[in-house]
């Protein structure tokens, strides 16, 4: 009768070492453990893009076999997608929005808990598929039909990897969704979060409608090869384009799934160091909200060459071509607070900058790509290429590392080294530069993607790009001393951090506690 | 500062871009444009692709430089006090408007030469194209010719890896029996494939459509000048795909008729599918195991 | 809070935005977007998707439940004149805890490691129950001294409801 606790809010780290980790229901160590756990898969990622471009170096075929080149290309987006992108944001969600909704911890802790675990045993199975009689996936991250159903051994794993990579996602998008609305503290209304919270919201809402479409999707993939079902089968009556149709309708969101959240980062990043109100707050939550519902409209621009009716072609066209007004909304904006602003340069400002002015250069390719005639001489080329990397590297990776730099010192208490950071910063910029930028040029030059092997015509900017590609990774390394340095210790960091950060997080001491707000703050 | 450098990025495409338009057929080493058209309809996808890139350049200009500004002229270092304000209706609603204005002027021109695209009628020639692991074949409807087009020798020599051989100007953009069509005709094609999703892309006719196994997909070109096009299927269908190059050897008519008489006067039985195939899977049989179908 | 009698009270509840009806509406609005998408598949023929799209919705069902259910839960501390009475858990099953009054005493442990928060324990003679494991530690300690203040009063004769 006597010492029954209510134990659902109050699992910290009682246990040490292995075992802390594997049954912590904190926000924070589980927002670390997303952390972690993306930076050593980006890593991984990454290893993969250098074996890729060191294979591109020079036409003829040096290093390794075409299907083994083809299960690089494809094992690195499945790796920085679902493996190195999603969980970083996914952690910084879990560090960040309960001190910025005033939340004790996330709404459903034990849930956190496992959407987290799921995610090493799901990798561990997905790469060791590249050991695998007939190798890794080899058909690309979009698994088309029916080239994918050509994998060996290791086809339903996949799947089955896929499948947990869902589940953890759905998971911790009910998590967020379930703790934004129920768990802000008294006065927060939906018009005061901060946009970092907002982008999350809609990016779960998003995760929770194109999640199951993929869920689906593979599943049909694995009837059609084992159960003798037709779906996307053409022997047996089934269409291989309609699944393509279905994939980039889940694909599509995706891609903003793993935008938004870097655009909420943008938006408390830029305020804080030009010490100015974020300019247009409502517009940025209406522009964020047009975006993500525009995701569900535009999926078959990615396949403008399959053959489509014209109207078809032409709904698509102008749907996609629309994206560019909110998202142009968005960046007038940033360049609204930076207006008649007292501006710094500390490292994640410097971030949020390059993040601007790189994402803007993706977003130009992008609306290029969005014209018909056009897309389909860029469809498939080295173009398309340098498009999404513009957005993906410099634009997410850049965003994630400019919420890492804010908010590293009240995580861990110290302040990161800064002399380190702008070093990272500038290596990265440039080299993200030399790396991806001549790759536009190829592309219109006209070198397809996913060829191990090209004609000598392109040689000198496939030279140029490997080289960026060893600089910008090994500069990654940078930023990975930069982070054991500051986790070991460093010049204290004050409550504040900053000169005039906004939001709750800033006024929890540094580190933050265990369990803040274990009741409501005033707002 | 950065901006300032991509924005001179931009700059530089742009002008390279405007340079290369009036160089005409430029030397493809540093190429920074597309090529040059080989059809009218291509020459209008060109046009478009230019007018999306000036704008995006100006457009870049005023964004960056707006930045670049900001950035130099509000530095705290230089002492400058941050304003309070936070929105402003009206520029909010000029930078919605005018976007959807410069679009809507886009989409215009793009959607008049879509339909131009889309228009697959009154074909003078049609040619059957069928994608293979790794290859294509040819069939010519109206003349009851069908071959299979292979990689070069040379180039399939020199691909192996390690072979340490001096690679060709057209490595891996060389066949052993291109497709072959007279000039200034409409040619229709017809495209499928017998195994996995292939597309099939001559970057200088402006023509890309997907083979996709169980449909017809249509589209056509019509080369302006003799000649030899090349490109090379363009969607990922497995441990070949970059090694399944296209020649389009452009002929004048007589010249174009004498082939089709050549291959067709003389009892000359055509290949056996099947053979070609068997060569073709010999070609590839350094194939990794897991290359090979599973089904 | 105010029920009449004239004992005082303290009433513990943790933060929580969702009413029920709140609850329903949202699970409303997933839902519809979700089954639409999946549905619309499933009339062309891809029906997998649905089955994925039900679990999906059951999981998230499951989760605003609980969530709705946790924030019913309550903690109420009455001084009546001879006992200190504790009722906590949900509407309807609460359990009861009842401390003679003039031994009630109210103290905090430490936590076992100092990033955990402190444990809020009101008692007499062996018996005990732990209070307030929802609040920050400030408000612990506030909590804590308020109890104290009470548990000295010789008779109740004010009503006092805090609500945090």
């Amino acid at each position: 009768m006597s010492d029954t606790t209510h134990e659902e809010h109050h699992d910290g780290p009682h246990a040490s070492g292995m075992w802390r980790w594997l049954t912590t229901t904190n926000h924070k160590d589980i927002g670390t453990l997303y952390l972690v756990f993306s930076l050593i898969m980006f890593l991984i990622g990454g290893t993969m893009a250098l074996i890729i471009r060191t294979e591109l170096f020079q036409p003829g075929l040096q290093l390794v076999d075409p299907h083994f080149f083809n299960q690089m290309t494809t094992m690195h987006a499945l790796v920085m997608i679902f493996g190195a992108l999603m969980p970083a944001f996914v952690g910084l969600a879990n560090w960040q929005i309960p001190l910025m909704v005033g939340a004790p911890d996330m709404a459903l802790p034990r849930m956190n808990n496992w959407s987290f675990w799921i995610l090493p045993p799901a990798f561990l199975l997905l790469l060791s598929t590249l050991f695998m009689p007939g190798g890794a996936p080899a058909g690309g991250w979009t698994l088309y039909p029916p080239l994918i159903l050509q994998t060996g051994d290791a086809f339903p794993f996949v799947v089955f990897s896929l499948h947990m990579l869902g589940a953890s996602s759905i998971l911790g998008a009910i998590n967020i969704i379930v703790t934004i609305t129920n768990m802000r503290a008294p006065g927060m209304s939906f018009m005061k979060m901060p946009l970092f919270v907002w982008t999350w919201l809609i990016t779960a809402y998003l995760l929770i409608g194109a999640m199951p479409v993929l869920a689906g999707a593979i599943t049909m993939l694995l009837t059609d090869r084992y159960f003798d079902t037709s779906f996307f089968l053409a022997a047996g009556g089934g269409d291989p384009v309609m699944f393509q149709h279905i994939f980039w309708f889940f694909g599509h969101p995706e891609v903003y799934i793993l935008i938004l959240p870097a655009f909420g980062i943008i938006s408390q990043v830029i305020p804080t160091f030009a010490r100015k109100p974020l300019f247009g707050y409502t517009s940025m939550v209406i522009a964020t909200s047009a975006i993500a519902f525009l995701s569900y409209v535009v999926w078959a621009h990615h396949m403008f060459t399959v053959g489509m009716p014209q109207a078809g072609l032409l709904f698509f066209m102008i749907s996609t071509m629309f994206i560019a007004v909110p998202t142009g909304v968005k960046i007038f904006n940033w360049l609204a607070t930076l207006w008649r602003g007292s501006i710094s340069f500390e490292t994640p400002m410097l971030f949020a900058i390059a993040f601007v002015v790189l994402f803007t250069i993706g977003g130009f390719s992008g609306l290029m790509l969005a014209l018909v005639p056009a897309d389909i001489e860029y469809h498939d080329t080295y173009f398309v290429v340098a498009h999404f990397h513009y957005v993906l590297v410099p634009g997410a990776i850049f965003g994630v590392i400019a919420g890492v730099y804010y908010w590293l010192p009240k995580w861990t208490g110290h302040m990161y080294n800064e002399t380190l950071g702008k070093w990272h910063f500038w290596l990265s910029t440039i080299f993200v530069n030399v790396l991806f930028f001549p790759q536009h040029f190829l592309g219109l030059a006209s070198m397809p993607r996913r060829i191990p092997d090209y004609a000598v015509q392109f040689t000198e900017f496939n030279m140029i790009s490997t080289i960026g590609a060893f600089g910008f990774g090994l500069s990654q390394l940078l930023f990975v001393w930069m982070l054991i340095k500051c986790v070991k210790g460093g010049e204290k960091a004050t409550e504040k951090v900053w000169d005039e950060p906004q939001g709750l997080e800033w006024t929890v001491p540094s580190p933050a506690p265990y369990h803040t707000f274990e009741t409501a703050p005033k707002v | 500062m950065n901006c300032s450098k991509a924005q001179g990025r931009w700059l530089f495409l742009g002008i390279a871009a405007v340079a290369l338009a009036m160089a005409g057929p430029a030397a493809a080493d540093w190429a920074l444009d597309f090529p040059a058209s080989a059809t009218e309809l291509g020459n209008k996808v060109r046009g478009l692709h230019h007018m999306a890139l000036i704008i995006c350049v100006v457009m870049g200009i005023i964004v960056f430089g707006a930045l670049g500004y900001s950035l130099v002229k509000f530095r705290k270092s230089q002492g400058a006090q941050a304003a309070k304000f936070s929105h402003s209706t009206k520029a909010e609603i000029i930078w919605t408007v005018i976007p959807v204005l410069i679009l809507v002027g886009l989409a215009i021109p793009t959607a008049r030469v879509l339909i131009e695209m889309e228009d697959t009628q009154a074909a003078d020639l049609r040619i059957k194209v069928t994608g293979y692991q790794w290859k294509w074949r040819y069939e010519y409807l109206d003349h009851g010719i069908s071959f299979f087009s292979n990689i070069d020798d040379a180039s399939n020599a020199a691909s192996i890896r390690g072979a340490g051989l001096e690679l060709h100007e057209h490595y891996l953009r060389d066949v052993d029996k291109p497709m072959v069509v007279p000039v200034g005709k409409k040619v229709k094609l017809q495209l499928t494939s017998n195994d996995v999703i292939h597309a099939w892309w001559v970057p200088e006719f402006y023509v890309k459509r997907d083979a996709v196994p169980g449909t017809i997909n249509e589209t056509w070109f019509k080369a302006e000048k003799p000649g030899s096009y090349r490109g090379q299927c363009a969607e990922l269908c497995g441990r070949g795909h970059g090694f399944m190059p296209i020649v389009v050897e452009v002929l004048a008519q007589d010249e174009f008729d004498a082939w089709v008489a050549g291959l067709t006067a003389p009892a000359e039985p055509e290949p056996e599918p099947e053979a070609e195939a068997e060569a073709a899977i010999s070609q590839a049989s350094t194939a990794a195991a897991g290359g090979a179908s599973a089904r | 809070m105010s029920t009449g009698d004239s004992a005082p009270r303290i009433v513990i509840r943790p933060n929580s935005n969702f009413t029920g009806r709140g609850a329903f509406w949202l699970f409303v609005a997933m839902t519809l977007p979700v089954l639409g998408i999946a549905g619309a598949w499933a009339l062309r023929g891809y029906w997998l998707i649905l089955p994925f799209a039900g679990l999906e919705l059951a999981v998230l069902g499951a989760a605003l439940a609980i969530t709705v259910r946790r924030g019913r839960y309550r903690e109420t501390v009455r001084f009546g004149k001879r006992h200190v009475h504790v009722r906590r858990g949900y509407a309807g099953r609460q359990e009861h805890v009842e401390f003679p009054r003039p031994w009630t005493r109210a103290w905090i442990e430490p936590g076992a490691s100092p990033a955990l928060p402190g444990r809020l324990f009101l008692g007499a003679g062996g018996t005990s129950c732990e209070l307030a494991a929802c609040l920050t530690e400030e408000e612990r300690q506030s909590l804590c001294r308020r109890l104290r203040e009470l548990t000295r009063l010789p008779v109740a004769t004010e009503e006092k409801g805090a609500t945090v």
